[in-house]
């Protein structure tokens, strides 16, 4: 196995010449299925992301910039939303300077691993078979999946949409859950948030399908919010808690942010965030009872 | 530490891909037909310098070769409600309008690579042949098909198998609306798994061989079609050696 260099922060750093990458992929070529150590972390030196990142005095997060109100660039191009204070507040609790990476769904799992980033906040939501590959702090957002529609359609719960054509955004989890709860309709799926609304809006497709957060987003942008609907309860056909992204086998890490992320949430700093992004005053026009969400505190 | 887990690709991962693999097939192939055809038609017209279609296909050459593939593909697909009319937009988007869509911006952008292609194999003959084949009195269509093309194609076969080749992985970038090739289920597979590196190992063998056997097919096109030259060589070789 390759060693690490280490030099605090910089020992994530790649310590391996070219030729014994080389071996590192003839390696994988040739045992197929075994698994390849192919970059070096502080965690496999034993040492903590929290004690390296402590000791640089950097916490390295990856944010979203493609969910509005989350994680997105505003019009004076700064990068803001929910998560990125919610990560804002993680790093000044745990007394660090916090540096940002933009992050796409592409992205963001990738550069986790390979020790860029040690932390993700990208809207993402737990799902068991991506717990196999990295792990997730405890939940900090709860959305329920719903649609969105053109208001003359006439589409109101999923059953209207049998036989219609629903899109979403690649990578999104509706992709599969929606078609499960709706066999009957087609989905179509678009690069970027963006080009799915434009769709909506041509009638390429008939309803968007994702997260009830990212498409009350996407309605607050358009030119005339009202030609458009939030479906609520009656279209709900799954939902999701989102978990912040670490490695995998980083307990202490993993702690540092579940422990600071309750704090956040008993010193109602979260609740601070909620309303300044997505609570009833602000675009999204959201509240905690749609949403149902509750942090679990541990004592 | 990343863990290889070549697992996730057996079972309903694995059989998306073999999915993605058969609709990349037919776009693909579908794509070729038409971009060879539209590329054959403009490229022979723009040889023959005719006064007025000749401006025309030089237009089209200039714009599809001088705009990415992607953006023509999404400008095709967002573009079609304004110009189809209403009832064959409907029509079509219920069928599926953006495999439709990928195959049109596709044809025509490769459309025009391959018209450059001919004009330039058909200025490879030289005009003497085809003034010999005019004073016997074969008319264009005959001239076309019994004297230009037959030595065109010899030269032509080789770029074309390269732009057969473009073609094949340009296909991967009509995921962008939505079309469920290759490309598409290695993202819809790291999306549920997060092991997006296995499926893009897996997309990429799945390309190269693909592609190893266009050129494949090509290589063989070629020597099919040389085969009176190397003959003829031959026979002249031995005839010089002999004397």
């Amino acid at each position: 196995m390759l060693k690490a260099n280490p030099k605090g922060a910089d020992g994530l750093k790649m310590n391996c010449s070219r030729r014994s990458f080389l071996k590192g992929v003839t390696a994988a070529a040739g045992t197929g299925a075994a698994g390849l150590p192919l970059r070096t972390l502080a965690a496999d030196c034993g040492k903590s992301t929290l004690q390296a990142t402590k000791e640089a005095g950097v916490l390295k997060a990856g944010i979203t910039m493609e969910v509005p109100y989350f994680g997105f660039i505003d019009e004076k191009g700064n990068h803001v939303g929910f998560e990125y204070d919610l990560v804002t507040e993680i790093a000044k609790r745990l007394n660090v300077k916090l540096q940002v990476t933009q992050v796409t769904s592409a992205t963001r799992i990738p550069i986790l691993q390979q020790g860029r980033i040690d932390l993700v906040a990208s809207t993402m939501t737990h799902y068991r078979s991506r717990d196999e590959v990295i792990d997730f702090s405890i939940d900090y957002f709860y959305s329920p999946q719903t649609l969105l529609v053109r208001k003359d359609s006439g589409i109101r719960k999923v059953a209207d949409l049998n036989g219609k054509r629903v899109g979403a955004v690649i990578g999104a989890g509706s992709v599969k859950y929606f078609q499960e709860a709706q066999p009957g309709a087609k989905m179509q799926t678009f690069e970027g948030q963006g080009e799915s609304f434009l769709a909506l809006s041509q009638g390429l497709v008939d309803a968007l399908a994702t997260d009830a957060v990212i498409l009350a987003g996407l309605r607050a942008n358009a030119t005339n919010p009202a030609d458009f609907v939030l479906l609520g309860k009656e279209a709900t056909y799954g939902g999701g808690p989102y978990g912040l992204g670490v490695r995998e086998n980083d307990s202490k890490w993993r702690d540092a942010i579940n422990f600071t992320l309750q704090d956040i949430w008993n010193d109602r700093t979260w609740e601070r965030l909620f309303n300044k992004w997505v609570g009833p005053n602000t675009k999204l026009q959201l509240t905690k009872e749609v949403l149902g969400f509750e942090m679990e505190t541990w004592h | 530490m990343y863990h290889f887990e070549w697992s996730v690709l057996w079972g309903e991962w694995g059989l998306r891909l073999l999915d993605g693999l058969y609709v990349t097939v037919k776009l693909a192939l579908l794509t070729m037909v038409f971009a060879f055809a539209a590329g054959f038609v403009f490229g022979i017209i723009r040889w023959t310098r005719n006064r007025y279609l000749e401006p025309i296909c030089w237009i089209y050459v200039e714009f599809a070769r001088n705009t990415p593939p992607l953006v023509q593909i999404l400008f095709w697909y967002f573009s079609a409600v304004y110009i189809l009319p209403h009832w064959l937009f409907a029509y079509m988007r219920d069928v599926g309008f953006e495999f439709a869509a990928a195959v049109f911006a596709l044809s025509i952008y490769h459309g025009a690579f391959v018209a450059e292609i001919v004009r330039a194999g058909l200025n490879s003959i030289s005009l003497g042949q085809v003034d010999a084949a005019r004073s016997l009195g074969l008319n264009f269509r005959e001239r076309m098909l019994h004297v230009t093309l037959p030595q065109a194609i010899r030269v032509l076969i080789p770029p074309l198998t390269n732009e057969a080749v473009g073609l094949l992985k340009n296909t991967s970038l009509a995921m962008a609306i939505g079309v469920t090739e290759i490309a598409y289920q290695t993202k819809y597979i790291d999306t549920y798994t997060f092991r997006g590196v296995e499926a893009l190992v897996a997309a990429s063998a799945l390309y190269i061989c693909l592609c190893l056997i266009v050129s494949g097919l090509g290589r063989l096109a070629t020597k099919r079609f040389s085969r009176h030259v190397d003959t003829r060589r031959t026979m002249r070789v031995t005839a010089l050696l002999s004397e």
